[in-house]
């Protein structure tokens, strides 16, 4: 397998020949992806993949110089398209996924077709004269509760330990407790999240892009994602009646039934230019 | 032996609580209310459960615990700061079960307080922090020391190289210049002065000759000229300053004009930002690069040139793999209408591959602004989209850093 694609656990399938790559967010890995992906297998070549830190990835590939940065996870986007020359995609990612297709989408366009953004968010911090939701000390809370869920085995079982060959019942049993496994990374990739501000990044989008707004979202409310549509442009707006921050989990049905339009939507404007 | 009651699990030594998939709170027991300083259970049934988490744990059971109890099914041990009715903070412990209740489902919650607890992992906390932040410290240093040496080691064994290669262009750059200009400028001029001498057409045969001795001659002084203007970039050296690169493209785009033609290129652009870099050679990539674009268009059609730009992050580290330095980076995209796919291809051919002899020869330009984007440490790219738009790329770094000039 080449190094790329086991670096980040990459799993490719369905009928399809146009790619739908699909982007974990923050707190899990590509399992979010799982009452999804059904829905599209017949249709399009499915990929599905774990940022570095999260799930089965390479652990010993984490470098923070490269992760303090949501262009390094774009980067990595861009080397698994380049690997498996892909071409006109259609990206799906969720919560920061969102921002760092994004980024990718900008430095490439020429690689994607439509994004798709579940939830997503530029700014989670207030701002002068911008609701993001939150204030600096919420997200300092939030990395207070990942630290102390992380206290219980994250002193003996480090990283380290959880590589271990020889006993592989250990690392299945804290994959299926925690997606995240390596807490060190996990917290690194809460501050690079919640901490990040792309909002200047929006306006150079050449991509036509899906945003799924759910409705009661604490992580990304009604206000951002009003926000993200008047800003970036070519985008679509869709309310859900889902709840919650992870419609994919929650709400499939209408998350799936709101992509399948939108794409095809896009298929009849393509034929008609 | 007795039967469980009611009761019992109303009055538990534990909190519990049921919630619905959309987040309403359905079912609690009064140990919890109590926990929490309500009064009684309608206080807290029907509501949404934010109500009784504080903003970080509303984000933390988005992210982890609910969907993890979505798929697993089951979570264990999750620490929760929960918010009080007075809206102090109570820290506590949970584990929760995901059930099918008629046709919806729910999550059953059993609740532990943890302040006393909570206040030892704090301190826990701060200690692993500290020896964290030591180890890191530590192993960074020694991973940069290593790092360091091997720079060194490579920096070293490629500033020979270079200076090899330096030495050698030098000379060329020499050689060209004197020993092959020279002649071929006497040649021109000798058969200049036959031609003028011959104009009468006493022989067509050695008029014919003469004109392609003069057609060739020139041939080879441009493509001299060009070879020297190559190397002369690759080797220009000039002090980095703020560019104000819409004047300077401007400025380019009249050099580019062909005499006599001034509609020949339309440029349409939006206010760009200030860089650091080199405005000689910018101002010679843009103008090289409208004129390559010119020489390849369609007789008589005027190419329109559209600019956007965008700033964004990029690696600035080239040649160390695995190390990554992410600084600020504006990226130019030139959208380029009326030219063909045929003339297109294999000017974007050349901008994507390595500089070569048929570059240079054929495509000057090209080879200047690529090197001109490397002196930048910055780089050219092309794509060519549906409906012959041919796109091309600089990136150029916003800052210059340490240039070691």
């Amino acid at each position: 397998m080449h190094p790329v694609l086991s670096r980040h656990n990459v799993h490719i399938w369905g009928d399809g020949t146009q790619p739908m790559l699909f982007a974990h967010g923050f707190g899990c890995d590509q399992n979010m992806w799982r009452r999804i992906t059904p829905a599209f297998e017949k249709d399009y070549k499915i990929i599905v993949f774990d940022y570095v830190g999260s799930g089965r990835s390479d652990l010993a590939a984490y470098v923070p110089a490269k992760y303090r940065n949501l262009q390094g996870y774009a980067d990595d986007i861009l080397e698994i398209c380049e690997t498996l020359q892909l071409k006109d995609i259609v990206f799906v990612g969720h919560s920061v996924s969102s921002m760092i297709g994004l980024l990718a989408a900008n430095k490439a366009p020429e690689l994607f077709a439509r994004l798709i953004f579940v939830g997503p968010s530029a700014r989670y911090i207030d701002d002068d004269g911008y609701i993001g939701g939150f204030a600096r000390k919420d997200i300092e809370d939030l990395l207070e509760t990942m630290d102390k869920n992380y206290i219980g085995w994250a002193n003996f079982l480090g990283p380290a330990i959880m590589k271990n060959e020889d006993r592989p019942e250990l690392a299945r049993e804290l994959t299926d407790s925690f997606c995240s496994t390596d807490p060190v990374i996990a917290r690194q990739f809460a501050e690079v999240t919640f901490y990040a501000d792309n909002r200047k990044d929006l306006v150079f989008l050449r991509v036509p892009s899906l945003i799924l707004q759910c409705t009661d979202d604490i992580i990304a409310p009604l206000a951002v994602g009003e926000y993200l549509h008047r800003q970036l442009p070519r985008s679509t707006l869709a309310v859900m009646k889902a709840t919650g921050h992870c419609p994919h989990v929650s709400a499939p049905e209408e998350t799936t039934r709101l992509i399948r339009s939108y794409l095809t939507a896009g298929q009849a404007n393509a034929q008609e230019q | 032996m007795r039967v469980l009651q009611p009761s019992d699990l109303d009055e538990a030594p534990c909190g519990f609580l049921v919630v619905t998939d959309t987040g309403h709170i359905v079912a609690v027991n009064t140990t919890l209310v109590r926990m929490l300083g309500y009064v009684t259970k309608e206080d807290l049934t029907g509501k949404p459960l934010d109500n009784i988490l504080t903003i970080a744990g509303r984000i933390f059971y988005q992210t982890h615990l609910y969907p993890l109890v979505n798929l697993h099914g089951e979570v264990r041990e999750i620490f929760l700061n929960l918010q009080k009715n007075n809206g102090g903070h109570y820290p506590v412990l949970c584990n929760a079960v995901r059930k099918r209740e008629d046709e919806a489902a729910a999550i059953h919650f059993i609740i532990i307080p943890s302040a006393s607890r909570g206040r030892y992992e704090d301190e826990i906390l701060r200690a692993r922090r500290r020896a964290e932040r030591a180890l890191e410290e530590n192993t960074e240093l020694i991973q940069a020391k290593k790092a360091l040496e091997e720079a060194r080691f490579l920096l070293d064994n490629r500033l020979q190289n270079l200076t090899h290669i330096n030495d050698t262009m030098i000379q060329l750059g020499h050689a060209i210049s004197h020993e092959l200009q020279e002649p071929m400028r006497k040649l021109a001029l000798k058969s200049d002065a036959l031609l003028q001498v011959i104009n009468d057409g006493l022989s067509p045969g050695i008029a014919d000759a003469l004109h392609s001795i003069h057609a060739e001659s020139t041939r080879l002084r441009t493509f001299a000229g060009n070879l020297e203007q190559y190397i002369g970039l690759s080797l220009a050296k000039e002090k980095s300053v703020e560019v104000d690169l819409g004047p300077l493209i401007e400025r380019a785009c009249l050099h580019a004009m062909p005499a006599g033609d001034p509609d020949a290129l339309v440029l349409q652009m939006t206010p760009l930002p200030i860089i650091e870099g080199y405005p000689r050679q910018l101002e010679t990539l843009f103008a090289r690069l409208f004129e390559t674009l010119l020489q390849h268009r369609p007789l008589n059609q005027c190419l329109v040139l559209t600019l956007q730009s965008h700033t964004g992050q990029a690696n600035s580290v080239r040649q160390l793999p695995g190390h990554f330095h992410y600084s600020e980076v504006l990226r130019l995209v030139f959208s380029v209408h009326g030219l063909l796919g045929a003339q297109a291809a294999p000017i974007v051919d050349a901008i994507n591959k390595k500089i070569d002899i048929g570059t240079i020869t054929r495509y000057v330009g090209i080879a200047a602004g690529k090197t001109i984007a490397y002196n930048h440490r910055g780089a050219l790219s092309g794509a060519i989209h549906p409906g012959e738009v041919t796109a091309i790329t600089l990136t150029l770094p916003m800052h210059r850093g340490f240039t070691g000039e």
